[in-house]
């Protein structure tokens, strides 16, 4: 069975409580990390997600695997609503759904070895006999590019680039269609970057991977993406296939982050004013739209009117009411 | 709290590139995993000279008490009314006991080779009670949280406000006193300690990504406390054990010495020590010997503990 749409977000909310105070109840604040988002997944495209640090971009991604609770709204997966759904019928639809983390080094456990790490999955899901195993994992390994030998080492015997290709084998291990990668390649130097986003763009074509790319990094970003988004606040603000994002960008978040992207030419011209401050508390967001504290297009009415996102071109929407 | 090693899961780059594989791993070998290439045997080479002395040490001993009858030299409960405070054979003593003998003609060495069985024996299964109710306790507490941590922490909470003492007396007013009452009591002596520490280390760890990897992989709660949180949360409680278990057998000294213990004519470590306190100054080796056999079992723990917090580090090896 194909869809068109491989995940689908309907409004889509996390809130995190904080409490604070001596007494702990008299204080309940409210985090809103993603605050109803409306998005989705095309089946065989890669997603870039970007947004600074704060935005919610990394709680979107979890939310859409339910490693957090979403507090409301909707994530559908390959036509079935998983919100809701229960525990032991979660815990096989993650064979299909997989993420690699930021950090390669923390999301390796330090006590097993790069065989059982790779091979956990097909454990979970009682995929093989154990030989079977075995060799998937040794197939894994040459799929990215590490000896099959590897498999006997622990975590602390590789570098950054290596653990994060583990964290590669991990994930694709039990044959996800679905993959969140989490700031995949932020902890990486330059050239291991470059080879991990390589690695990830050669996996997606030839094994039909369905991916969600969250970074901070523009350039990696273009690179890799069929379709960009930007969240800012816990909201989605302007989504575009990626030439159309990069050649006629809309929102004025978006044109304040392209700013951001260094120049390798230090006479061009800037036509906007680089971002200043920081990202307004999730806790007490802006009324209206979120982005208006640091807009410089922002007028009075942005302080009433939630902007929602509205089609300005063919596979092209932005959130603001000045578009 | 004591002062107990954290894992340091951010330790890098201490490793040499010839790693071998740890004694931690689970029975089921996974797949690409190597056959233990270092058995015990290995290790024991490579460990420094004073943990193997400590290890042949504690071999000789447990091998000592378990084949106490055929060890002994004399029955530990045969008075003699003629040899009493008899010194060693070797300090002029004239009935020919390597250790002298007591205050009632016993040979003090066949009653320390005996105590040994006694003491730890119910010093080992104590331990291990209390390291199996605590670390028990501690994972659910820590891995559940809610209603089932706050009831557990509050019995540990009261646990630690009543003197342990008074908890033993009100068990052995209760149920008698005999050997399986006095293993109990104290292996329930020092479970809290365990609970309390397995908690905060399940309550650290379980907030690693790779507790997260494993839950998006789909595994199941019982299989992340076994495969991930228990071999991440080992050394500290292997170190604990290894500090608890001289502190349980001193409890046990003192309870035998207050006469609440192992009751006589049956020979325990610290009743020895407490019956023969009355002669120190006369007979010194009614103390001095039973003290020595403490000193050095407790020693050689607590340094083998040490040695073996490193070995089953996997990064430090």
């Amino acid at each position: 069975m194909t869809v068109e749409h491989l995940v689908e977000m309907e409004d889509l909310r996390t809130w995190f409580s904080a409490r604070s105070g001596l007494l702990g109840a008299s204080n309940k604040q409210t985090v809103k990390a993603v605050d109803g988002v409306t998005m989705s997944i095309r089946n065989g495209e890669v997603l870039g997600l970007v947004g600074e640090s704060g935005s919610g971009k990394t709680t979107l991604g979890r939310s859409i695997l339910r490693l957090v609770e979403p507090t409301s709204g909707q994530v559908t997966f390959n036509g079935r609503a998983i919100l809701g759904m229960k525990k032991s019928e979660m815990r096989s639809l993650r064979r299909e759904m997989q993420i690699i983390f930021q950090d390669p080094g923390g999301s390796l456990d330090p006590r097993m070895s790069v065989g059982e790490i790779i091979a956990e999955g097909l454990q979970v899901h009682g995929m093989g006999t154990r030989k079977e195993q075995r060799d998937r994992v040794a197939e894994l390994l040459r799929l990215v590019d590490l000896e099959p030998d590897y498999a006997v080492r622990y975590p602390h015997e590789f570098s950054g680039g290596q653990r994060q290709r583990i964290g590669v084998a991990r994930a694709l291990a039990p044959k996800p269609t679905f993959v969140v990668a989490d700031e995949p390649v932020s902890a990486l130097d330059v050239s291991v970057k470059a080879q991990i986003i390589n690695l990830l763009t050669d996996l997606k074509s030839r094994l039909g991977l369905t991916i969600l790319f969250i970074s901070h990094d523009l350039a990696v970003v273009q690179h890799i993406s069929d379709r960009v988004a930007v969240m800012y606040l816990g909201h989605i603000m302007e989504i575009a296939g990626t030439r159309e994002f990069f050649n006629s960008p809309m929102h004025p978040y978006t044109l304040a982050l392209m700013e951001s992207i260094p120049m390798p030419d230090p006479r061009t011209r800037r036509p906007f004013k680089i971002l200043e401050g920081d990202i307004p508390s999730p806790i007490n967001p802006p009324s209206g739209c979120v982005f208006r504290t640091r807009c410089e297009e922002a007028t009075a009415e942005c302080a009433s009117i939630v902007p929602g996102l509205k089609q300005v071109a063919q596979d092209h929407a932005v959130a603001c009411i000045r578009r | 709290m004591r002062n107990i090693h954290k894992p340091s899961i951010q330790t890098e780059g201490v490793c040499t590139p010839e790693i071998e594989d740890v004694s931690v791993g689970p029975p089921n070998l996974p797949p690409g995993a190597s056959v233990e290439k270092n058995n015990f045997f290995d290790r024991f080479r490579a460990a420094p000279f004073s943990i193997q002395l400590c290890i042949l040490l504690m071999l000789l001993m447990a091998l000592t008490a378990v084949f106490a009858p055929y060890v002994a030299p004399f029955d530990p409960n045969q008075t003699s009314m003629l040899e009493r405070n008899d010194p060693p054979s070797w300090m002029g003593g004239q009935s020919g006991h390597l250790l002298g003998t007591d205050q009632l003609g016993r040979d003090v060495l066949s009653r320390c080779i005996y105590s040994l069985r006694v003491s730890v024996g119910i010093a080992l299964l104590g331990v291990i009670i209390g390291c199996m109710i605590g670390v028990v306790a501690g994972i659910l507490s820590g891995l559940l949280g809610g209603w089932t941590d706050r009831a557990i922490m509050m019995i540990v909470d009261f646990q630690l406000s009543v003197p342990f003492m008074l908890i033993v007396l009100v068990g052995i007013a209760v149920f008698g006193t005999s050997i399986m009452v006095l293993i109990l009591l104290v292996g329930t002596a020092h479970w809290e300690t365990y609970a309390r520490l397995t908690r905060g280390q399940v309550l650290t760890v379980r907030e690693y990504q790779f507790v997260e990897a494993a839950v998006a992989l789909g595994a199941t709660n019982w299989r992340i406390a076994k495969r991930h949180i228990l071999p991440n949360i080992a050394s500290p409680i292997i170190v604990l054990l290894t500090l608890n278990f001289p502190s349980i057998l001193l409890l046990e000294s003192s309870l035998s010495f207050l006469g609440i213990g192992v009751q006589p004519p049956t020979a325990s470590l610290g009743r020895m020590v407490g019956e023969g306190r009355d002669y120190m100054m006369s007979a010194w080796w009614l103390v001095i010997s039973p003290a020595s056999f403490i000193v050095l079992l407790t020693l050689c723990i607590q340094l083998i503990g040490d040695w073996l917090r490193d070995v089953i580090d996997v990064r430090l090896t």
